[in-house]
């Protein structure tokens, strides 16, 4: 367990699906979470889409700061639940991605809201990658090849 | 001269007429087509719901709100906020000021949420500290005049309205999560003094930035609420210490600035600032803290999204002849009123 912000941190468990191969990691808390993210982001390339599920607090946020963090942004990474969407620039190009798209489903009702804020724009972008939070919520959006990665809250 | 408001940033359609004369503010109409029961359904937000509303209302709110009067002036929010809800405001002001020929002038929402202090207090004396708080902004900001604003802080994670929604979610109660969270509060027995019983952090508190975070506070509420096996007869208690881990941080910070900065006011904006609770603890807070530093508070119709707060701004940006074309004006969806 860890302490932040005069907090415990239960453990995490990632299950990452990507296509047919399933990982599953156990997370102890945000170093853990930082190490997972410089491992991962190794994967990525430009128009990758990484679909983020989980409870609220799971740490799907917490994830993308982290990850953004990897890939060289420097600007704060605040929740997207009441803009829904923000983009970033990445100040150095990886792996071909020129920019962050994060994405937070968690007030759409289905995909078709997706469009009502030009979101399609981006997701899939051959220069962008896409975190989308609450995935489930536009599930007949996402394209085949996303990476999905399913977060839960281990009890103590 | 009266001034036309137009505000559909998010979950409002809102216009309203101001009247200028010899610097007092007369707010004639201000009309406000609520869409909260709509989403109370979804326990949130839905744009497109939000969008097609706008589209449908906003004519009636416009032609309530003016009457047989032709404005002088039209102000309409053009950023931050949902891109398609601001569309229909911005795209309607356009329209007007074209067919009026009458000057436009594009706002800020969050500069907006500071200007509603000024529709009940007309002397204000800078420098003034102000602490926006709402659904999607948790700020500490310095002004030093009209229209001249230094970022203190803002949050790193989750606006102080967003951990309100989320926990009262959380924890079962309606949408929007600051009022539903106060009522059940209420409820509570033991007079906020939960210490060693149940307790949350007050996250950041003690940095000395001016920086939020309220991401761990949600996730806290999460864990304490499953520690107690979901008892509900818990929830009042949860909900009230919930609320006055907010209400602490939120104060610690604001009193931290306004005494750094030697501030003459304290102003507060923001939906959130409508919770009685949170300005009746600054209020006894700064009074006790900064006692020569006054305080400012909008009523708190005047705190959740409306159209009055966006023509005042628009007076002292009249005032400098800040003007913007019908032909080219565009919405700026992720606009900073820092910029």
């Amino acid at each position: 367990m860890c302490v932040r912000n005069g907090r415990y941190m239960n453990k995490r468990k990632l299950v990452v699906r990507y296509g047919k191969k399933i990982t599953t990691y156990t997370i102890a808390d945000l170093k853990g979470l930082a190490r997972f993210a410089h491992i991962f982001k190794k994967e990525l390339k430009g128009g990758t889409v990484l679909a983020l599920s989980g409870e609220l607090g799971a740490g799907k946020t917490a994830f993308v700061k982290i990850l953004a963090k990897e890939l060289g942004i420097k600007k704060t990474i605040a929740s997207p639940t009441f803009v829904l969407m923000n983009i970033y620039a990445l100040p150095k190009n990886y792996h071909g991605i020129a920019r962050l798209c994060h994405i937070d489903a968690y007030r759409l009702k289905s995909e078709k809201d997706l469009s009502a804020f030009g979101a399609e724009e981006y997701i899939g972008d051959s220069t962008i990658i896409t975190a989308i939070e609450w995935p489930e919520h536009v599930q007949g959006f996402l394209p085949q090849d996303a990476i999905h990665i399913q977060f839960s809250i281990l009890q103590k | 001269m009266r001034i036309l408001g137009i505000e559909t940033s998010c979950d409002e359609t809102a216009a309203a007429l101001l009247c200028v004369q010899r610097g007092v503010f007369t707010v004639e109409k201000n009309i406000v087509s609520s869409q909260i029961d709509i989403h109370r359904m979804y326990g949130g937000v839905v744009p497109e719901i939000a969008a097609r509303n706008h589209i449908t209302t906003i004519i009636s709110v416009i032609q309530e709100a003016i009457g047989t009067h032709i404005p002088d002036a039209i102000a309409v929010t053009a950023g931050p906020g949902l891109i398609t809800s601001l569309l229909v405001g911005v795209e309607a002001g356009r329209t007007l000021s074209y067919l009026w020929k009458k000057p436009l002038i594009a706002v800020n929402h969050i500069e907006g949420h500071i200007y509603a202090n000024w529709l009940e207090s007309r002397r204000i004396i800078f420098s003034a500290i102000v602490l926006i708080v709402s659904g999607g902004h948790t700020e500490l900001v310095l002004m030093k005049n009209h229209g001249v604003y230094q970022l203190l802080g803002k949050t790193r994670d989750d606006a102080a309205g967003e951990a309100f929604d989320k926990a009262a979610k959380m924890l079962g109660l309606e949408y929007p999560g600051g009022p539903a969270i106060a009522r059940v509060a209420a409820q509570c027995t033991h007079n906020g003094r939960h210490e060693g019983i149940l307790q949350l952090p007050r996250p950041m508190i003690d940095t000395s930035d001016f920086e939020f975070s309220f991401s761990g506070l949600k996730t806290a509420v999460l864990y304490l609420f499953r520690d107690m096996k979901k008892n509900p007869t818990h929830i009042p208690c949860i909900a009230a210490e919930f609320q006055q881990a907010v209400c602490d941080v939120l104060i610690t910070k604001t009193i931290r600035a306004a005494k750094k900065y030697h501030a003459r006011t304290v102003l507060l904006g923001g939906g959130v600032a409508a919770s009685a609770h949170l300005r009746a603890q600054l209020e006894y807070a700064l009074q006790r803290e900064t006692p020569r530093s006054e305080f400012h508070c909008p009523h708190s119709a005047l705190c959740t999204d409306n159209a009055a707060m966006i023509a005042v701004a628009v007076y002292f940006h009249a005032k400098k002849k800040q003007f913007a074309r019908w032909d080219t004006l565009d919405v700026r969806a992720q606009w900073e009123v820092y910029e």
